[in-house]
Formats: structure tokens, C-alpha cells, sequence
């Protein structure tokens, strides 16, 4: 009989660990949000650098192309701050070298975030009929760790859709 | 004197349209078709229908990842293939970011990878396949919650 009430004791354990397997993001948000890890779900990495980490899921975005934001981190980096150079090399890293890339990457901007120097990356993917004809990376440094969030638009992005994505970046701890 | 047999698989590298037009015999059937249309293999677990889709564009190939989980929401991303390799019945992909992944034929309409089965389908059969994941976990919700109203009058 013990041993029956171990088993299903053991059982309940393991179903509710299971249940509330979420994965932990590396960084965290003012935001509401839910972090996916990529192991959490089949295919979210397939084609991405080993850099990526999983997605954020904006749970109060309404805008589809600012709801699912994904999350890259980077290490063996020595720098502590970010600049023009880093920025390539991370960009780089994660889409590959610019020479002989499809994509087009352009725009790579410094800005003052609310951690310090923050660059910004709009890479565009030329092929006609491109499902993600544009991304906008952020990439700088949270808890003097480097970081990218990568925002995939379904359509070029406005000026709006351009604050909010910095702002998204603005609410990371 | 003889010598035991010995096969080397050669393994056979495309990058753009004309390669894989030139080296097409060499490529295993469940890919020979990519310039007439493009490959999408489909397969789900309890948690998700998952689909990959590969293509030829102006800018050469492209490989699109569909993920529709039980609960929450889809996820798409597309990115840029620098080659393909083929060597026995192991299908070597590589993205333009050096990063590749491995995928191994099963037959000529189904590839396994990343732990799962994929099987050559159509945008139709994925959306399908997708319902048929969303729809158990929402049956499973509701009857859950029918089961907590029923308890609770009672």
C-alpha cells in the first residue's frame, strides 16, 4: 500500500513539473510576456545561429509583427559596450557576412539606450514575394551581457513600428 | 589476392538552380522536384504541427519554418540556404550564417529530423494538420472545464 501511494505521489510530482516546464528567459521585461525557449518547440531555431535563444511572446501586443520577438545572446564576447564594429561582427554572427548575403543589411545606427551605447540593424530581404521582407535588430548590452532582439516585419515598417521596437528594448532588466 | 568492396558515398553539393539542374540524378528523389514546385514536409507532435519548407527564389534556395503550437501563437521564419549536400541518405543543410543542420531520408515522401518525421505533404494538408493539433488541446480545455462545472453543481 506504501508503496502505491509512493507511486502515485512520484506520478503527480513528475505530471506537475512537467506541466509547468516553461523555459526561463536570460533576461527579463517590464512587459508581460512568455519566453519559448527554442528546444521548447520543433523548428523555432531551424536556420538560425547557434546564438539564438528562443522568443519572447508579447502577451498585450496587438500588432502581429511586434508580438513574437526573438532573442538572441552571444558569448566568448570580451567587450563590455557596444559599437559600430561589435555590431557587424554580432549581426554578422547571426545572418552571416554581408559579402555575398542575400539579405541587405543597412542603417546600422548607434543610439543611447537605457543600459548605454545600443545599435540598430534593419536587414531587408530582397526576394520578391518575401514572407519577412524586413527585420530590425536591436543589440546591446543587458547586465553587462550582450544581447540582439530581432523584430520580423511581414511588411515594410513604419516610424511607429520603429519606436516600438526600441521601446520593447527600453523595458529589458 | 582480393580485396573486400568497398562503397564510398560521394557526396554531391548544390547552390543555386543551375547546380541542382546539372547534379539533379544525383539528388534523392523526395527533392528532385524543387524547380517545378517547392518542398514542404510536414509532422506534429502533442504540443505542435511543425512544417519546413524549401524553395528556390531569384536569390537561390530558401528554407521556411511554419510552427502552429497546441496553445498560443504560430510562429514563421524564412532564411537564405548557402548549400545543400547530399551524401547517402543524409541531406546536409547549411544557412548563409554557417549554421547546418542534418536531416535523413526515410523514403521518397518523408524525412526525419531533429527527432521527428516529417512527411511530404501541401499547404492544405499542414493547415489540417495544424487544426488537428489546436483543435485536441481546445477539446482538451473545454472538457476539462465542463468536468469542473459538472463537479462543482453536483
Amino acid at each position: 500500500m506504501k508503496f502505491f501511494k509512493f507511486l502515485i505521489t512520484a506520478l503527480v510530482f513528475v505530471s506537475a513539473t512537467n506541466a509547468s516546464a516553461e523555459s526561463v528567459a536570460p533576461v527579463k521585461s517590464k512587459e508581460d510576456l512568455q519566453f519559448v525557449g527554442k528546444n521548447e518547440y520543433p523548428l523555432l531555431d531551424l536556420g538560425k545561429s547557434r546564438d539564438y535563444v528562443g522568443s519572447f511572446i508579447r502577451r498585450n501586443e496587438s500588432s502581429p509583427d511586434l508580438k513574437t520577438v526573438d532573442l538572441y545572446t552571444f558569448k566568448n564576447i570580451q567587450a563590455m559596450k557596444m559599437d559600430l564594429n561589435l555590431c557587424a561582427n554580432l549581426v554578422a554572427s547571426m545572418f552571416g557576412p554581408v559579402k555575398g548575403n542575400p539579405l541587405q543589411f543597412r542603417d546600422q545606427v548607434i543610439f543611447k539606450g537605457h543600459t548605454g551605447a545600443t545599435c540598430e540593424v534593419v536587414v531587408l530581404d530582397p526576394d520578391r514575394g518575401a514572407r519577412i521582407p524586413e527585420r530590425r535588430i536591436v543589440l546591446g548590452f543587458i547586465n553587462l551581457k550582450p544581447l540582439a532582439l530581432v523584430f520580423r516585419f511581414s511588411k515594410e515598417s513604419n516610424a511607429s513600428l520603429q519606436q516600438a521596437t526600441r521601446e520593447f528594448w527600453a523595458t529589458l532588466r | 589476392m582480393t580485396f573486400p568492396m568497398a562503397s564510398f558515398a560521394v557526396q554531391v553539393c548544390v547552390k543555386n538552380a543551375s547546380e541542382y539542374a546539372e547534379k539533379k540524378a544525383q539528388i534523392p528523389k523526395v527533392l528532385q522536384k524543387l524547380q517545378e514546385e517547392p518542398a514542404i514536409f510536414a509532422g506534429k507532435d502533442w504540443k505542435a504541427a511543425a512544417a519546413i519548407k524549401i524553395y528556390f527564389t531569384e536569390s537561390g534556395l530558401k528554407l521556411d519554418a511554419n510552427v502552429v503550437p497546441s496553445i498560443g501563437s504560430a510562429y514563421f521564419d524564412s532564411s537564405h540556404i548557402k548549400n545543400v549536400c547530399f551524401e547517402d541518405d543524409v541531406i546536409t543543410v547549411t544557412g548563409n550564417n554557417n549554421a547546418s543542420f542534418e536531416v535523413k531520408v526515410k523514403s521518397e515522401s518523408s524525412v526525419y529530423f531533429k527527432g521527428m518525421t516529417f512527411s511530404a505533404t501541401s499547404p492544405a494538408q499542414f493547415a489540417a494538420l495544424a487544426d488537428q493539433v489546436t483543435k485536441a488541446s481546445s477539446d482538451k480545455v473545454s472538457s476539462k472545464a465542463n468536468s469542473n462545472n459538472n463537479g462543482g453543481t453536483h
